[in-house]
């Protein structure tokens, strides 16, 4: 997490002289957006890998450059890839509260826009697996998007990479009930970095 | 499931630049999939990224960049087994280019650079890693906005370790001005 946030900072500190000018043709956010998604979620829960998919929902509030968001989501995890035969199936809930800085726009005539998003999320995500056992877990998040973005329907695209970050490798007791061979996983994982991708394809009016 | 959350996202950026304007500088995202011979089986590796592009001369670029590495073993069991973060400098040098009807400008551009990889995986641990990347970049240009760029391209990369060399592939988008 902290060579993330030292490499953020050095890169825009790199990226000033190329930075958009708000005073050159920068259509700001919208006032109100709210936006639906479809996430992929691909993590480790006590050492074991899993994923899975699921709608995700945004209320946003945009000041210029920037928006405030709130969002949530809900997960099915398959949690039995061929990166982990040891997990069970799995229900994720998620929430978040973040802020996006829109970094680059590129005009299409006056009908809309591409942009380049970057981002920064805290979350909680929450897991409940067929046995029944429940872990829940803070997050942090750093991410980036690019959207098309139509001005006069008031609609945009976007697609958005996160990297996740959580303290995934205690082992709860209650979770081992519910992860076949998590034990043995969660010993040999020790180290596994606790860093999962989530990804987000969605739009909003 | 990584893997196929990053080929999702490769499979759908597009788009913009004009011969006429002046070079800009540009700042941009990538994502890109491959394989390096980190341990014993080569890893497969997931990697997102931010760039800054500075233009030096006439057709000629320096480039600095991060990404956060997700590595993988293969095969049909293969797991994560870790993260990493990459630090890169190089240069970029247009080697083909063609505008057409004076709206598309599309180019290949040839690359060299090199950096550090710090990774941490389950199969060796902690490790710095000196790198150096030769590659091709295959894109395209929109000539729509006189003040501003938009760059979509495909990215091709050899990228050299001390276990031997493997390769990356993987979508860019920049913006400038």
């Amino acid at each position: 997490v902290r060579h993330v946030i030292v490499s953020a900072i050095a890169l825009a500190a790199l990226a000033a002289d190329a930075r958009a000018d708000d005073g050159d043709g920068i259509v700001g956010f919208r006032r109100w957006t709210v936006g639906v998604a479809i996430l992929g979620h691909a993590s480790h829960v006590n050492g074991a890998g899993g994923g899975g998919w699921g709608p995700g929902v945004e209320l946003a509030l945009g000041a210029r450059r920037v928006q405030y968001f709130l969002e949530g989501g809900a997960l099915f995890e398959d949690g039995n890839d061929a990166s982990s035969p040891v997990m069970q199936a799995s229900r994720e809930l998620r929430g978040g509260v973040g802020v996006r800085w829109l970094a680059r726009q590129f005009p299409l005539d006056r009908a809309g826009a591409i942009e380049m998003h970057l981002e920064a999320i805290a979350g909680v995500e929450r897991y409940r697996w067929d046995s029944g056992a429940i872990v829940t877990r803070p997050d942090i998040a750093f991410g980036w998007a690019w959207q098309v973005r139509l001005f006069r329907h008031r609609f945009a695209f976007h697609e958005t990479a996160r990297v996740v970050f959580s303290p995934s490798d205690t082992l709860d007791p209650r979770a081992a009930t519910s992860c076949r061979g998590c034990a043995a996983a969660t010993t040999s994982a020790s180290s596994v970095p606790s860093a999962a991708l989530l990804a987000v394809f969605g739009v909003s009016i | 499931m990584k893997r196929a959350l990053v080929l999702a996202v490769l499979l759908a950026p597009g788009v913009a630049r004009a011969d006429d304007r002046a070079p800009q500088a540009l700042f941009g995202l990538r994502i890109s999939l491959g394989e390096l011979p980190l341990a014993p089986q080569p890893l497969d590796v997931g990697e997102l990224g931010l760039a800054v592009e500075h233009p030096l001369a006439y057709k000629l670029r320096a480039y600095g960049e991060y990404e956060f590495l997700f590595l993988s073993s293969q095969g049909a069991m293969g797991h994560d087994v870790g993260t990493g973060h990459v630090a890169r400098i190089g240069l970029r040098r247009t080697l083909a280019a063609a505008t057409v009807k004076h709206a598309v400008r599309f180019y290949i551009d040839g690359e060299l650079g090199g950096g550090v990889a710090l990774t941490d995986d389950t199969l060796a641990g902690a490790r710095v890693l000196p790198h150096a990347i030769a590659g091709l970049r295959f894109g395209y240009d929109l000539v729509m906005a006189p003040k501003k760029t938009f760059e979509a391209e495909l990215l091709l990369r050899a990228i050299a370790i001390d276990r031997g060399v493997g390769y990356t592939f993987g979508v860019g988008l920049a913006f400038g001005g």
